[in-house]
């Protein structure tokens, strides 16, 4: 398998459960939510990984848990081929540097009572990086002029709360960019700025996988953009990888009935290409019992018996892309 | 025959040191059974345009001009009496985050019931269910819901109910203003689907205010492109999306990825929004227009028929060619 | 260029809230009558005259003396110092252990939250005022005790407040991008989180700075205050048994309290006001 040879995060079992507030009686056992139920899949080096999902499927959980915002409850991670658990014993700042974040919120992402100079230099502080303060001031100047930001002076004494959403979730990128990352996990990151500059901050992330080869998993719940950024794309349903596999195929031919309705229910701005929406009735099952079955089984339709009993095995087709379907399994949808 | 008329609507905002236009002169009508898309970033005056058109801009700091024609009715001079009884009845409206608007402490059906009452007195009561429960399978949510309360449904299924409730009554004009913005893909889909299936069978006329040019595409006849308060553009969708002229229109295109089709080189429109409580006299998208010179700062462009319905606020259009 | 730090946020409450303003400018007053209280009195307070009981205005006296003759306007302005030292102290200590305490319950969570969640609704549950004078019965009544305990007996609103501050903090995506650039626990516990929630534990400890200085007042009255210093409560229990010949006594010590405990309840209820928008939409 090629594919894991080159793997630079390589991710296996990854659960993330949590505790069920308030339900449960006094002697009832508290049932877990179960926000991610094991998923795996690999990102190359200097590949964009999209991930789609709806409100709720657990893709940011996942994301978190990733950079360590929350503890896995079962499930590996490894960077390099080392475990991601075990970097984190010997030495978290090694961590931290290896694995960066880009949140949803650029308002929220800085303390408003900071200078824009104050919060790039940080995490070369932490880290140790860049040497005297003046180099490091220095190298900030050139990470903002190289980021668009120009003239840097002028952005360097200024507040969060002076600047753009767009200008923002730039300088929210350099940060992260600013220790030399392996890895980077963006979560919806234009879904709150206005659409004409979302192009900006996209090909900013295309131009750093090309320069510094960086990994990047870009979550989103627009398809539309994931289309555009990523190489390949995992489907996530109620905490599971449904289907993954190279984007422009899975767009273009989605196999799981779970893609296939997310996808024809897409809005476009091609009013040629008129696709026929799959109708899909109800709300999906609640994470915390979601039954013994497909997870989709009781909205999909064409789920049959089998759907109802047993989860299915993700397969892996001859063309890499990886479902997890009893339809596909035996050969019903192809 | 044009079922809303909107003539010159101006609103500035009277602040303690500036005013700021956030609506600048805009005129456009929609046609009965049509359905209009208003595309427009943050700071665009979409919003501020739907809550003059109800009526629901502070008395003290917002200024109102110009008409509202709803068939022969000024909405904006009416007296409270025919403003009451159009509203709901005949105009509908959703905004983006009408979670709260529901009672928490009522079931879900008496909620309906009481707003189907207040213009049905004498409806009976399985009837009533009836048609509640077909209201509640419109927007893809199980007629169990009934007896529940809301606090029991997700934000998203709170939003759908609020769709539920603004065509009980098939408005004449229905104002989804982000309405179906924080929905989930599919459920949106199936929602815009609904919408545009029972305009075929009832006569309603829809305004989508919205920043996604795509959920516009699929499910609107026309589309007016406002940016910083004023009109940059109006046309069908063909002509918008296919042939648009203004160069805003065309940036917003070009910075917007496409599901199918080639996939081309995004780019974003250069520069931010401009300081609208400052005087513009010319065109105010100059500053971040590629192809600006000294007439776009010194003129404010007029709108150029470009055949049709189509025109745009452009100096470099001309009427009818090419720009 | 607008700065964005602790003087420029509260010159921005003073201009939304006049109550605010004008707490302040009488807290001024209040502040610099204590200080200068050398140099205003007229007489050393512990000064016996020969006067006594004279009434206002009397023989040099503006607002009379006491049945031992002593000045009851320097009387004051020196009370004025023991009540506003023992009220702000006692009150700034109370708002420190319930930061620091309700900071850490709300940053761990787990059984550290347990434990001061009991702990607190114990010390809600104890009437208060009894325990102090239980301590004070068997500690003695210093300025220092009298300080201290109001303070110890004073922080679990604090805490609490400040927990509350802490867990919705806490889940701010600057927490978390703090987090993911590898600070410290302490950190962005004391950096991140605590500046930027402290302000409602601002406007208790103002209120608490009353409820100190009431509570200071009692035990005095009750004759459990420090007895070498000179304190408005014991002016009005002094006062009681002259109530009918010497009625000034009581009356201006009482006003005194009263005068202070509402400038700093102004302070805090402005602040309140201008630190909650939603207070300022209801008009």
């Amino acid at each position: 398998m090629d594919n894991r040879q080159n793997a630079l995060i390589e991710v296996e079992g990854l659960k993330k459960f949590y505790k069920n507030r308030g339900t449960g009686g006094l002697f009832k056992k508290k049932k877990m939510v179960q926000a991610v139920g094991g998923v795996s899949f690999e990102i190359r080096k200097g590949e964009i990984f999209g991930v789609i999902g709806e409100s709720g499927c657990g893709k940011s959980t996942m994301g978190r848990t990733l950079v360590n915002l929350e503890a896995p409850t079962a499930g590996d991670v490894r960077i390099n081929g080392e475990s991601a658990r075990a970097i984190l014993q010997k030495d978290p700042k090694a961590f931290h540097q290896m694995v960066q974040m880009v949140f949803q919120n650029p308002f929220d992402t800085f303390l408003p009572t900071e200078t824009i100079e104050q919060i790039m230099l940080r995490p070369l502080e932490i880290n140790c990086l860049g040497g005297s303060e003046e180099e490091r001031r220095r190298r900030i100047v050139q990470l903002l002029e190289d980021g668009g930001l120009s003239p840097a002076e002028d952005f360097l004494g200024r507040y969060p709360h002076e600047l753009s959403g767009g200008q923002l979730q730039r300088i929210s990128i350099l940060r992260a960019m600013s220790v030399n990352p392996l890895f980077l996990v963006v979560d919806e990151p234009v879904s709150m700025l206005d659409v004409s500059v979302r192009a900006d901050i996209i090909n900013m992330l295309l131009d750093l996988t090309k320069k510094y080869q960086t990994s990047i998993l870009f979550i989103s719940h627009d398809i539309a953009v994931i289309r555009y950024v990523a190489s390949r794309t995992a489907v996530m349903y109620l905490g599971r990888i449904v289907e993954m596999g190279d984007t422009d195929a899975l767009i273009q031919h989605p196999m799981h009935p779970y893609t296939q309705a997310l996808v024809s229910n897409c809005a476009s701005i091609d009013i040629d290409s008129h696709v026929e929406k799959i109708h899909v009735e109800g709300e999906p099952p609640s994470p915390v019992d979601p039954g013994p079955g497909c997870y989709f089984a009781d909205r999909c339709p064409r789920a049959c018996e089998n759907c109802r009993q047993e989860y299915p095995q993700e397969t892996r087709l001859p063309d890499g892309r990886v479902v997890a379907c009893h339809l596909v399994n035996e050969g019903v949808i192809q | 025959m044009n079922k809303l008329n909107i003539e010159d609507l101006s609103v500035v905002y009277h602040g303690k040191e500036k005013q700021v236009r956030a609506v600048d002169h805009v005129s456009f009508s929609v046609d009965a059974g049509d359905s209009l898309g208003i595309i427009g970033e943050s700071g665009s005056g979409k919003s501020t345009m739907i809550h003059a058109l109800l009526r629901l801009l502070p008395e003290k700091t917002g200024e109102t001009r110009g008409h509202i024609w709803f068939d022969d009715t000024d909405l904006l001079t009416c007296d409270e009496k025919t403003l009451r009884k159009l509203r709901w009845k005949e105009i509908a409206v959703v905004f983006q985050r009408s979670m709260n608007s529901l009672s928490q402490i009522h079931t879900i059906g008496e909620q309906f019931e009481d707003v189907y009452r207040v213009h049905e007195p004498r409806a009976a009561k399985a009837q009533m269910k009836e048609i509640i429960c077909g209201l509640f399978e419109k927007v893809n949510l199980n007629p169990r819901i009934y007896n529940m309360y809301p606090f029991e449904l997700s934000g998203g299924m709170q939003q759908r109910l609020n769709i539920a409730l603004s065509i009980m009554f098939s408005p004449a004009l229905l104002i989804m203003d982000e309405a179906t913005t924080a929905l989930d893909v599919v459920t949106q889909g199936q929602i815009l689907d609904e919408l545009m299936e029972m305009e075929k069978t009832m006569s309603i006329t829809r305004l989508m205010i919205t920043h996604d040019l795509s959920v516009v595409a699929t499910s609107c006849k026309k589309i007016l492109v406002l940016y910083a308060g004023r009109l940059m553009e109006f046309g069908t969708v063909e002509d918008i999306l296919k042939n648009p002229q203004h160069p805003y229109t065309q940036g917003l295109i070009a910075s917007f990825p496409s599901l199918y089709g080639e996939k081309t080189a995004l780019k974003s429109i250069p520069g931010i929004l401009p300081d609208m409580s400052k005087e513009c006299p010319g065109c105010i998208f100059a500053p971040r227009c590629p192809y600006a010179d000294e007439r776009c700062y010194a003129q404010r462009p007029a709108d150029v028929e470009l055949g049709g319905i189509h025109r745009a606020a452009c100096h470099r259009c001309k009427g009818g060619a090419n720009g | 260029m607008k700065k964005k730090n602790f003087l420029t946020i509260f010159a921005g409450y003073v201009r939304i809230s006049p109550k605010l303003l004008w707490g302040l400018v009488f807290f001024a007053v209040i502040l610099l009558l204590a200080v200068l209280a050398p140099v205003l009195s007229p007489y050393d307070p512990y000064y016996l005259s020969d006067d006594l009981l004279a009434a206002p205005l009397t023989g040099g006296h503006l607002l009379g003396t006491t049945y031992m003759g002593e000045d009851v306007l320097s009387m004051i302005l020196y009370g004025g110092r023991t009540s506003l030292k023992i009220g702000i102290i006692a009150a700034a200590l109370s708002g420190a252990i319930g930061v620091v305490l309700g900071a850490l319950a709300g940053f761990f969570g787990g059984i550290a939250d347990k434990l001061l969640t009991e702990v607190t609704n114990i010390f809600l549950m104890i009437p208060s005022f009894f325990l102090i004078l239980i301590v004070v019965a068997m500690f003695g009544s210093s300025m220092f005790n009298v300080m201290v305990i109001i303070a110890l007996t004073s922080w679990p609103s604090n805490a609490r407040m400040m927990r509350a501050q802490v867990m919705s903090l806490k889940e701010r995506t600057y927490v978390k991008s703090a987090q993911t650039i590898g600070e410290s626990k302490g950190r962005i516990l004391f950096h991140y989180i605590v500046p930027n929630g402290i302000y409602p534990i601002i406007a208790n400890t103002t209120m608490n700075v009353a409820q100190a200085i009431l509570t200071e007042a009692s035990l005095s009255f009750l004759g459990l205050g420090d007895p070498n210093v000179v304190s408005w409560g014991q002016m009005i229990m002094s006062g009681k048994s002259y109530l009918v010949n010497g009625w000034w006594i009581s009356l201006f010590a009482g006003l005194a309290i009263m005068l202070v405990v509402i400038v700093f309840y102004m302070i805090g209820d402005g602040l309140n006001y201008a630190m909650n928008p939603k207070l300022q939409s209801r008009k």
